[in-house]
């Protein structure tokens, strides 16, 4: 896979990450808008026009959709902020668009890894120090409560539903590689957890369920 | 060896020693009823008749000018002159209810309770029994001594006299045309038991108060869920059933327990399962009404000791030892079976079936039985604590729902938002990339009036003049009390461990806030100040603010992204809190109600709640 193959969802990461300069600053629309078209103008260009102006309606759904969802990305008021998984991923995604990695390295790196990344470490530690947590460790699992599973996913009930989806798939992919390459033995108790709060939460995922 | 050799010989009694045992018995005539039914009972289970074909007669005949009062129990089985010479005679012999048969379902059990409620209760009775065509009538005479009739001992006598002798005319008239039918070809008989002139029979203890009393005795109360019994008094018919108990309400059970295996008083260790007999089970059941309400049938509010043969033994709650929370139990009532208790070699069961033999393992027993029905009761009083409070928080709602009123009168989100947010909200969509699309939302705080482009918008057609709804203004709810109006449930129950202020997914979108009734600080402010104080005021006031301080919170990161801790402080926690206090301190109603010590739930509802003393200020926020 060449770096020009990045699909249009990666190549909008790649302008965000840097024009954030890699951090999680806010991003205005139209800075992403521009960024993205100067990057790659045959994917962001005004038809017929490609070199000369941008198309604004290009990044908007990728944002919104696989971006938000996937956890990659945070809006609000018409900005935008990569997550730290977001940065880890476009991070990779910019070193395969300058060539020093194949891309399919970058785009299974986060399948694939094989140590746990700075990002989803921090998720895991950040999940051991829940009350959901303890009590599933003290054997009191029955005494959890729909905010513990809240707090468990880093949002709250008022959590817009985009954002929600995003941030049960970091949880989701951090536990799934915490417990397939660490030996923490907390990692393997909290994969065990993670299975027990969405199957009983499971209304409340369900409520959060994305349209089709 | 001794050197003599005693040569056995039948034992002789004096007639004196049936008095002694007879008044053991201490009838009362409900108690004397219900050892006749069980005699019934077993006359029918010997000769293999199913439940529902059992029918049985209580007459009662008040006393009239010609004849003396009477109480009959009456069967269709009938009994041989045989039967009642080698079975019915005897006394004390516990294989007489069974007669050769298998002891299953059998409730007769030392032989004694019907012939002694006989002789003891009443100045004659007899038992006039018909079978294969034969008339016998057997009885005690005024002397307390037993015999036949010799003028109708084995007396062939038609079906029809035979009746028109029992007095059962009228009876024959209210059972099925199947047994009448069986009557007629001789494939059973009868047995009209007769008491006359009974005992006690006096004052408040009538005809009707005996069946009312037979109905909930715990000797009677099986076989009236099973078996057609009827009363008949001054010729009206009623069926007797068990009366079915309304369970009380979040205890509505049963409660069953397994007896352990091994019971332990003092040093001793009380086996209570062996291979012989099964292992016991205590089943314990409430009633929505205190049984001390309920006349008569106080007599269930009581633990029943059930073996193979029914009922061994019935203890009421006072019986059974000391219970913490005394009163609840006058809401429980049960029923223990514990077959290891007929075992010949403990001898638990007494000749009257009313209270176990004291010996370690009954009272061991009945220990552990005093130990279930005090856990009951303390989960039941604990309950009932917890009513209390709830209902006690059902005046508050009052105060919680003036404060919802002032806010909503001064507008004070609206303000804050204005205030805090400044101009126009940003909108909520980008523009489209098909053209058109649906419109972006336009902000309602503020003075702002463009319509910005806004966020959430996948296929919006660029900035849309449609107003999006801003946060609506909290709805503030009492959990645990007030009721759900969502109408999901009656009312959101919160756990301690909930927030302060807690909010179900689908409050969210309609602004619905639950203060935590149950987080141990507002319980211990309710419970060291009560629910009228001032202090509770206050807390739910700060709940207020806190559910103000959280929607700004969140219209700030919708705003912005990038919250930062220096813009929260200044803007909403400084800002916010202080123009509440303001207001509060400026307004007069509400400084009523948060200082006035003297305002009560009733009065605030009156008063304060639903017209606020005055206006609030036309600007609490500048």
């Amino acid at each position: 896979m060449a770096p020009m193959d990045l699909p249009r969802p990666e190549k909008i990461l790649v302008a965000m990450f840097q024009l954030s300069g890699g951090t999680n600053l806010p991003l205005e629309y139209e800075d992403i808008v521009v960024k993205s078209w100067q990057l790659f103008p045959d994917e962001f260009g005004l038809r017929k026009y490609v070199h000369q102006h941008p198309d604004s309606s290009d990044q908007h759904k990728p944002l919104y959709g696989p971006l938000k969802d996937k956890g990659y990305v945070l809006s609000g008021n018409k900005k935008f902020r990569l997550t730290e998984k977001g940065i880890g991923y476009a991070s990779e995604l910019e070193r395969a668009w300058k060539g020093l990695v194949p891309l399919s390295k970058a785009m299974g790196a986060k399948d694939k890894a094989d140590r746990l990344s700075r990002d989803k470490e921090a998720q895991l530690k950040r999940m051991c120090s829940t009350d959901a947590f303890k009590l599933y460790a003290e054997g009191q699992k029955e005494r959890i409560l729909d905010t513990d599973f809240y707090t468990y996913l880093g949002v709250t009930v008022r959590t817009e539903r985009h954002e929600f989806q995003g941030q049960l798939k970091t949880v989701s992919d951090a536990v799934r590689d915490g417990e397939r390459i660490s030996d923490d033995p907390k990692f393997k108790l909290i994969a065990e957890l993670h299975s027990f709060l969405l199957d009983r939460f499971k209304p409340i995922i369900e409520r959060n369920r994305l349209p089709k | 060896m001794s050197q003599f050799k005693i040569t056995e010989q039948p034992n002789a009694f004096h007639d004196h020693l049936l008095d002694i045992i007879g008044n053991e018995f201490k009838f009362d005539h409900a108690k004397g009823l219900a050892e006749w039914l069980k005699n019934s009972s077993d006359a029918y289970n010997r000769a293999d008749v199913n439940d529902e074909d059992q029918f049985v007669f209580v007459r009662l005949k008040p006393k009239s000018a010609v004849a003396p009062a009477r109480f009959e129990c009456i069967d269709f089985v009938g009994m041989t002159h045989d039967e009642i010479e080698n079975a019915f005679k005897t006394w004390g012999d516990p294989n007489a209810a069974a007669r050769g048969k298998s002891n299953k379902n059998i409730l007769g059990g030392h032989g004694n309770g019907g012939k002694f409620y006989m002789r003891q209760m009443f100045s004659e009775s007899r038992f006039i029994t018909y079978r294969a065509g034969l008339l016998n009538v057997f009885g005690f005479n005024a002397n307390k001594r037993y015999g036949f009739d010799r003028s109708h001992e084995k007396k062939k006598t038609s079906l029809e006299r035979a009746l028109e002798l029992a007095d059962l005319k009228d009876v024959m008239k209210l059972i099925p045309p199947i047994l009448k039918n069986r009557l007629e070809k001789g494939q059973t008989g009868f047995t009209v038991v007769t008491g006359e002139g009974p005992e006690k029979l006096r004052g408040r203890n009538t005809p009707r108060s005996i069946i009312q009393r037979l109905r909930v005795h715990p000797q009677a109360r099986r076989l009236l869920k099973s078996k057609q019994v009827f009363a008949i008094i001054d010729s009206k018919v009623t069926k007797l059933e068990v009366e079915n108990i309304l369970p009380k309400e979040g205890f509505e059970g049963p409660f069953e327990y397994e007896v352990p295996a091994v019971l332990t008083r003092g040093s001793h260790q009380l086996e209570m399962v062996n291979e012989k007999y099964s292992v016991g089970k205590l089943v314990l059941n409430t009633s929505a009404e205190p049984f001390t309400r309920l006349g008569d049938r106080s007599s269930l509010n009581c633990i029943d000791v059930r073996g193979e043969i029914g009922v061994i033994g019935s203890y009421r709650m006072h019986e059974l030892g000391h219970v913490k929370n005394f009163t609840e139990t006058e809401f429980i009532y049960g029923e223990c079976f514990c077959p290891i208790l007929e075992d010949p070699k403990d001898d638990c069961v007494r000749n009257d079936r009313e209270k176990l033999v004291e010996n370690d393992k009954s009272q061991a027993l009945l220990e552990w039985i005093c130990e279930k029905v005090t856990e009951l009761a303390d989960k039941m009083a604990a309950k009932s604590v917890e009513s209390q409070r709830v209902e006690e928080l059902r005046q508050s709602s009052v105060f919680n729902e003036f404060l919802n009123s002032w806010m909503r009168k001064s507008k004070f989100w609206e303000k804050i938002r204005g205030e805090i947010f400044g101009g126009p909200d940003a909108g909520g969509a980008f523009g489209g990339d098909g053209g058109g699309g649906e419109a972006g939302p336009k902000g309602d705080g503020g003075g702002g009036d463009g319509a910005k482009a806004g966020d959430e918008g996948k296929d919006g057609g660029g900035a849309g003049d449609k107003k999006k709804q801003g946060p609506k203004f909290p709805d503030v709810r009492l959990s645990d009390v007030d009721p759900d109006p969502l109408g999901l449930m009656d009312t959101v129950h919160c756990d301690p461990r909930h927030p302060l202020i807690y909010q179900r997914g689908e409050d969210v979108a309609q602004g619905i806030y639950w203060i935590n009734s149950q987080s141990p600080f507002a319980k211990k402010v309710l419970e060291t100040y009560g629910h009228e104080h001032t202090r509770w005021r206050e807390y739910m006031f700060q709940r207020h603010i806190d559910i103000l301080v959280k929607q700004s919170v969140y219209e700030m990161e919708r705003r912005e992204p990038q919250l930062s801790a220096a813009r929260i402080d200044n803007e909403v926690l400084d800002r916010v809190t202080r123009r509440i206090y303001e207001a509060a301190s400026e307004d007069t109603s509400l400084s009523s109600f948060l200082f006035n010590e003297n305002l009560s739930g009733a009065q605030s509802s009156g008063d304060v709640s639903a017209q606020p003393t005055e206006e609030p200020p036309a600007t609490p926020v500048s």
